[in-house]
């Protein structure tokens, strides 16, 4: 068995006893439930925003390469530095690069998935620079050297006291049960880091094609000081960020905040166009933007897989997932979780090594019907799952397919058969949900029910079918 | 480096293959943005609608929505929030409108000179604005007319002046305003505020203020 599936197994077994935090998860759950259906309820027709959205990114995603020819040039010609990478390590070593080239020893950052993706911080941290989390979720956790817990929530599974322990283990504060406190002492904390950075890398959530510039949405305002205060400004983005037009975001702001996390709009959506101009005062002198492939072209090179590069990562999927709302974020062991990571990782990794994340579903198809981009989610799994078959189908499992697919071609063969089903179960009784039973993985915690007496054919040539004058009879 | 650029978009390239060519996507995005308008939460007309909508939506946001007839009394108002606490330092940027509300009091002119370090211990940053959006109760800031990138969000305590013409119904009409106003010209920064600071990364708790300013004022001098 792969490692990744194992520590999935291990990781979801723990998850699913752990009653405490899975009722903890759930609440947290049911309060974006609620703020959702609130700000989904202002909107005078949410399905046709949702499928204005999707048009609009579909149109992005089959342009792809024009928008990211006219996005390149208008930053350039404002003096933006662009840069390409194919892989996580050419970004990472781009921003090393001029981190070396400017002397740098402090790097504040505000929150970026794809800075997690491509592993940055470890990177930044083996060449000495100290590099800070300013998102508070992202800063708690990094104090505690875990990864994000959720795509928008970092650290929505910890408790109040322990985070109030790391914060008097690393900031010297002293112990509070008050998060208004314990948010005091991070802002009081990270405040120096804004002033002495020398380098502040961002996110980008829209990179708009029309105008070059690239928009970031936030509540905290970390974001807005990490791209104010220090003199060079990183952007890291997924080339699929692309948005065609600028007056997009007038649909793609709203949708995003009711979506991910409940509210009208969040708390700072800010388009940044360039490094500062000759007439303003503040702002970074220096702009890089790293538009990162990192296998986001695999994708795209399928045509259905494509749509998963529409997605605006709200989160909004990983909320409504039973899957997620038991196992936690954790679990899944990858960068991004719930339905959109079960889908992309396959490919942003490898498939062979985590196609069980897209049988880790239910396929209730929630995530399909919350996507505010109209994503497939759910029939995206499933093709996943027949792309890791074809590939990587095991043999026993290959010649079950090809037995089953004998017997039910054949007719007379199958009724045959199937006169056996019940004594065969019946025989078979002390061997369900054990080791050597085929499906323990289903029998282990259900009980089949057992094949009735006779088959349908047989019940039906005994009780051949009513008389003509019977026929008005409906029971 | 522009092997790089030229292998990602290569790549690109091969991947879509001739997809895109037919412009249907195209085509299919403009039917879109044609009539999203209707669909999304209401931007009302009237000044009177907007500013009860703009109310309505700061009371939620914990914005402190004052509205005024004449500038005298924004600079009234002005005078008095800088009094609520002593030693109050103040900054702001030197737009006529903020100039004419904070003729009483003392302000540190970020034209003066900025110094990131002296910023982090004002108390109020009073700026202007480009617009409100009364769809969102959100304020719409450049770093042209908002004094910088940094003035309005590294104080505690924003304050924001506008005007009756300022007072936009949705957030369309603020895209518009701004192609109109910068297409050729950009600031380097153009942020919409909605609200104080927030976090909720805590248990989920609401909490204002975790880096951005926990206080937001916006004074409307409602008189044309």
């Amino acid at each position: 068995m792969e490692v990744a599936l194992r520590q999935f197994h291990a990781a979801s077994d723990e998850m699913a006893a752990n009653r405490d935090q899975r009722a903890y998860l759930r609440q947290a759950m049911g309060r974006y439930e609620t703020a959702r259906a609130r700000s989904q309820g202002r909107f005078r027709d949410w399905e046709q925003a949702r499928s204005a959205a999707a048009a609009i990114k579909r149109d992005a995603i089959a342009r792809l390469g024009e928008h990211l020819v006219g996005f390149t040039a208008r930053l350039e010609s404002r003096g933006v530095h662009v840069h390409f990478a194919e892989t996580g390590d050419d970004a990472c070593s781009v921003i090393r690069d001029i981190a070396r080239r400017r002397e740098a020893k402090l790097i504040v950052k505000s929150k970026s998935m794809t800075t997690e993706e491509i592993h940055l911080n470890p990177a930044l941290e083996a060449d000495g620079y100290e590099v800070v989390e300013t998102d508070l979720g992202e800063f708690i956790v990094q104090i505690r050297g875990e990864p994000p817990y959720h795509i928008v929530a970092p650290a929505m599974h910890l408790r109040r006291e322990a985070i109030s322990e790391d914060f008097h283990r690393v900031l010297k504060e002293p112990r509070t049960t008050d998060a208004a406190e314990l948010t005091m002492q991070a802002r009081r904390a990270l405040r120096q880091k804004y002033l002495r950075a020398d380098i502040g890398i961002t996110g980008c959530n829209f990179a708009v094609a029309e105008t070059g510039m690239i928009a970031i949405t936030e509540n905290e305002g970390n974001a807005r000081l990490t791209c104010g205060l220090p003199a060079v400004h990183i952007v890291v983005v997924g080339i699929e960020k692309i948005v065609p037009r600028f007056s997009d975001l007038a649909l793609m702001l709203p949708l995003l905040a009711t979506a991910g996390t409940g509210q009208h709009m969040s708390c700072y959506n800010t388009m940044i166009s360039g490094p500062r101009r000759d007439d303003e005062f503040d702002g970074p002198q220096e702009m890089h933007v790293i538009l990162l492939d990192n296998r986001r072209t695999a994708m795209l090179a399928d045509e259905r897989r494509r749509d998963a590069l529409c997605c605006i990562r709200c989160g909004a999927c990983l909320n409504v997932c039973p899957i997620f709302r038991n196992v936690g974020g954790h679990a899944y062991g990858t960068t991004y979780q719930g339905p959109i990571g079960s889908v992309i990782t396959p490919h942003l990794r490898d498939l062979r090594g985590w196609s069980h994340l897209s049988s880790a579903s239910s396929l209730c198809g929630a995530c399909t019907a919350t996507c505010p981009v109209r994503i497939d989610l759910h029939h995206l799994l499933l093709h996943n799952r027949a792309a890791a078959r074809r590939q990587h189908a095991g043999v026993g499992e290959r010649m079950a397919m090809r037995m089953f697919s004998f017997v039910m071609c054949r007719p007379r063969l199958y009724r045959l058969l199937s006169r056996f089903a019940r004594p065969l179960h019946l025989l078979s009784r002390p061997l369900h949900g054990s080791r050597i039973d085929p499906i323990h993985h289903w029998r282990r915690s259900r009980t089949l029910p057992a094949p009735p007496g006779e088959t349908f054919h047989q019940w039906w040539k005994r009780n051949a079918a009513p008389a003509k004058h019977d026929r008005g009879d409906t029971a | 480096m522009s092997d790089r650029r030229k292998a990602v978009l290569d790549r690109v390239a091969e991947a879509l293959g001739s997809s895109g060519a037919d412009h249907a996507t195209q085509r299919a995005a403009d039917e879109a943005r044609r009539g999203i308008a209707a669909a999304m939460p209401p931007a009302p007309e009237s000044f009177d609608d907007r500013i009860a909508l703009f109310a309505e939506l700061s009371q939620m946001l914990q914005t402190e929505f004052i509205v005024v007839e004449t500038a005298d009394e924004a600079r009234s108002v002005v005078e008095a929030i800088t009094k609520r606490e002593t030693a109050q330092r103040v900054a702001g940027n030197r737009h006529p409108l903020v100039r004419q509300v904070c003729a009483d009091i003392t302000v540190e002119w970020i034209e003066d000179g900025f110094d990131k370090d002296s910023l982090a211990g004002v108390d109020i940053g009073i700026t202007s604005c480009d617009a409100l959006i009364a769809q969102t109760g959100s304020v719409l800031l450049t770093s042209r007319r908002g004094g910088g990138r940094v003035l309005s969000v590294l104080p505690p305590h924003h304050v924001v002046v506008a005007t009756r013409d300022q007072m936009l119904g949705g957030l369309p009409d603020a895209f518009t305003l701004l192609e109109e106003r910068y297409r050729n010209d950009w600031p380097s920064m153009i942020t919409f505020i909605t609200g104080p600071s927030r976090t909720s990364d805590i248990e989920r708790t609401l909490v204002l203020g975790a880096h951005g300013p926990k206080e937001l004022t916006v004074i409307l001098i409602a008189r044309a």
